[in-house]
């Protein structure tokens, strides 16, 4: 994790980010909504930061394939922290649900 | 390492897509990459509208919560990279039943695989016949 950024900014990034790929439904915090990056008086869902590594936690539009997404997810959040980023797909949304906009 | 402590849920370090980029994988080694892991319940939805695009099969709602689900309904077996998927579906009547189990079938093993990167093995179909039979409805 870079120092001279705070983890709160850099969660930000990394969720605008891994949103603005195609075929990305939404974050999702998990199966309790425990995946997120806690900060305080509020919180980034779906994206936990620790030292080294990134986990994603995100929900796939319908008809995205999850192999190209998730490399896809991978290589935006690469260019916003270092280390490893794990992926992880929650779900998948179904078809003609409307896509959010970050 | 991801901390995915849900026994049903796929992990894999190297992509398990069959497709054109296999063996063509650059950057870092899978092991610096990061894991993906996909759920059963991802799986699971995308075996169930892969199901839907099959023109006879139908929707239908569920009814007495949990006792009687609505269908299409997918159970996936995870094992390792791989999957065994079982699934209710509902044609109307009249309806060439194994003709439709065929297609589906063979559609949730192309497609579903494709779409989810998870390599699906086996497909057990089970066909209902759904709705009122329109002569009796009238």
């Amino acid at each position: 994790m870079s120092s001279d950024v705070s983890p709160g900014v850099l969660a930000d990034r990394v969720a605008q980010a891994v949103l603005a790929v195609p075929g990305v439904h939404d974050l999702h915090g998990g199966v309790l909504g425990e995946v997120a990056t806690y900060l305080p008086g509020r919180r980034v869902t779906g994206v936990r930061l620790r030292d080294g590594d990134t986990q994603v936690h995100l929900v796939l539009a319908w008809g995205a394939a999850v192999s190209t997404t998730t490399d896809a997810v991978r290589t935006a959040v690469a260019a916003i922290v270092p280390g490893t980023v794990h992926v992880a797909v929650e779900d998948i949304a179904a078809p003609g649900q409307p896509v959010v906009t970050p | 390492m991801v901390d995915v402590n849900d026994a049903t849920a796929v992990r894999t370090t190297d992509r398990p897509a069959r497709g054109a980029d296999e063996g063509a994988s650059q950057g870092p080694e899978p092991e610096g990459r990061g894991h993906l892991s996909v759920r059963a319940h991802a799986l699971q939805h995308i075996v169930e509208t892969v199901a839907l695009e099959v023109p006879q099969v139908r929707r239908t709602e569920g009814a007495l919560a949990g006792v009687r689900s609505g269908t299409p309904r997918a159970h996936v077996h995870v094992r390792g990279t791989t999957a065994r998927v079982s699934l209710d579906v509902s044609v109307a009547w009249p309806a060439p039943v194994s003709d439709v189990a065929a297609q589906v079938r063979s559609r949730v093993l192309d497609r579903a695989s494709e779409l989810s990167g998870v390599r699906i093995t086996s497909v057990d179909v089970t066909v209902s016949v759904s709705g009122i039979d329109e002569r009796r409805a009238s």
